[in-house]
């Protein structure tokens, strides 16, 4: 049955609200995910409080003051801080985005609530585990596939071509979009997901690439492109601007057009 | 070990339960589609009832349009035709997203309140011929 | 214990589906005009005595377009309903048991539809 409640271990619990820093005037509120998985218990909702005069003004900012100042052991997957890694991709304020490239004061609320990426395997606090979705990325076999002898210098395409793959080759994996879907989170570890989608149409419609109509093969069935029912959460988390909604909207135009 | 999932011990991480994703107009509208399609579903074996009491004779049939006739009976059929337009609405948003045109981030904010106020006013429209005509 | 690409590779894909999204659209594409034309008819139906109704489903035309109404919202509502148990169960058994019932019922309640509206085209 389709998971609306979680599962017992995962039920939440409220958490330890840790002490404001001293002398701090400017502070945010921040209530994040916890979940140890060497103390046997469930998850829980830590309170912070963050000394924004002594901070930068992203949430990742704030996460790493938390971890720097107040509690070491605050674990998440970060690297470039400028929104081209994907790795701090979470669930911040009710949607999925990237920590690093979304201020403390876009929050909509005066706290700042943050949660790992929706309906995924916790490995721990805000790090889910995504070897299901990387998996997902492989099996629609991101790689230029010929039949024809490779030519002695490149691959030609032309300008127009190559403008076809805008807005699809730009992804970095971060998993925002394929964990803001409701069908993915029902069906994640059959349905690929926006994201694997998105890039499957990336080899689709590029010019060069001979293996088309194999592609699209492998994603025309009821848990391929079609447990897509355009809910259009995708587009709205991207945080590049991605149209997956568009890319995957293509992918059953071209289903269609070979079948009709 | 990241693939193993430590014998089923890790937790999932929240989604609409605690609120951990925001449920956004959008969202709801998508949902109602599912929910107006299976109440018009819903609306076949009604449609069966009043089609059957017909085919059975005058007294069923009297008592199936008195029953249709009645307070109930016209608010359940107004939430009904609420139900059928919203959805056909939908299905209209999502031909449109299949060509696709109007897929771009503001479109789709506005269709999905173009399909909420579009079912609602269609309903209007049609009570008020309906009790016009009649 | 499976690895994340034996998972995601489950059974494998059946590669049909497209068939069945086209047919919920053109079903659609149908009902758009149906619909119009069904409102107009319960407009005409309500508050009508039993022979005012009699003679109003028994037109051929109103007949014919009333056959046509319940085979295509039977259909579409049939190819519609095929997607709620694919998404919200995942235990096979649930799967297909619900599937079963939303075949049976579509082709009951067309049939008793459709025999309706015949016995009162051809009936007294």
């Amino acid at each position: 049955m389709v998971e609306l409640a979680l599962p017992k271990n995962s039920r939440i619990k409220e958490g330890k609200t840790w002490p404001k820093p001293e002398g701090a005037t400017n502070l945010t509120e921040f209530r994040v995910y916890r979940w140890n998985p060497d103390d046997g218990k469930n998850p829980q909702i830590d309170t912070y409080y963050v000394d924004r005069d002594n901070c930068g003004p992203m949430v990742l900012d704030g996460l790493l003051y938390i971890k720097d100042n107040i509690d070491a052991t605050l674990t998440l997957r970060r690297s470039c801080r400028e929104g081209i890694c994907g790795s701090c991709a979470m669930n911040i304020d009710g949607a999925n985005t990237l920590a690093c490239t979304f201020g403390m004061d876009q929050c909509k609320s005066k706290t700042v609530k943050v949660y790992p990426l929706p309906h995924m395997k916790v490995v721990k606090d805000l790090v889910p585990d995504l070897n299901n979705f990387y998996a997902q990325h492989a099996s629609i076999e991101p790689y230029l596939k010929t039949d024809t002898p490779a030519p002695d210098t490149e691959w030609l395409q032309s300008h127009e071509d190559r403008q076809k793959l805008d807005g699809l080759y730009e992804c970095i994996l971060c998993a925002c979009c394929s964990t803001s879907c409701p069908s993915y989170w029902w069906n994640g570890d059959r349905y690929i997901g926006p994201s694997a989608l998105l890039q499957a149409y990336r080899w689709i419609i590029d010019s060069r690439d001979e293996y088309t109509g194999e592609r699209l093969s492998q994603l025309d069935h009821a848990f391929g492109a079609y447990r897509c029912h355009t809910i259009m959460n995708c587009t709205k988390v991207c945080p590049k601007g991605l149209n997956p909604a568009k890319a995957i909207a293509e992918i059953k135009r071209m289903l269609l057009e070979r079948a009709v | 070990m990241t693939d193993v999932d430590l014998k089923g011990k890790r937790p999932t991480s929240p989604h609409v339960q605690y609120f951990a994703y925001k449920i956004t107009l959008s969202m709801a509208t998508s949902i109602s589609h599912r929910v107006t399609g299976v109440g018009a579903y819903i609306g076949m074996f009604f449609l069966a009832y009043w089609l059957i009491a017909l085919a059975i004779g005058p007294e069923a049939f009297d008592t199936a349009q008195t029953l249709w006739g009645s307070f109930i009976g016209r608010f359940v059929l107004f939430c009904f035709t609420w139900s059928l337009m919203h959805h056909m609405l939908g299905g209209l948003r999502h031909f449109l997203w299949d060509i696709p045109v109007m897929i771009e981030k503001p479109q789709i904010e506005f269709l999905y309140r173009a399909t909420i106020l579009g079912g609602f006013l269609l309903t209007v429209v049609i009570w008020i011929i309906g009790y016009a005509v009649m | 214990m499976k690895t994340p690409t034996k998972i995601i590779r489950g059974l494998g894909e059946t590669h049909h589906g497209t068939e069945h999204h086209w047919m919920i659209r053109l079903t659609a594409v149908a009902l758009v005009f149906l619909t119009i034309g069904f409102v107009i008819f319960v407009m005409a139906a309500a508050g009508s005595d039993y022979e005012q109704a009699k003679a109003l489903v028994g037109h051929p035309v109103i007949a014919i377009f009333l056959l046509l109404v319940i085979a295509v919202s039977g259909y579409h509502a049939y190819l519609g309903a095929i997607t709620i148990p694919e998404d919200y169960f995942q235990n096979q058994l649930y799967r297909t048991l619900t599937k079963i019932v939303n075949s049976f019922a579509a082709i009951v309640v067309c049939a008793a539809l459709f025999f309706a509206v015949l016995k009162v085209a051809f009936g007294g």
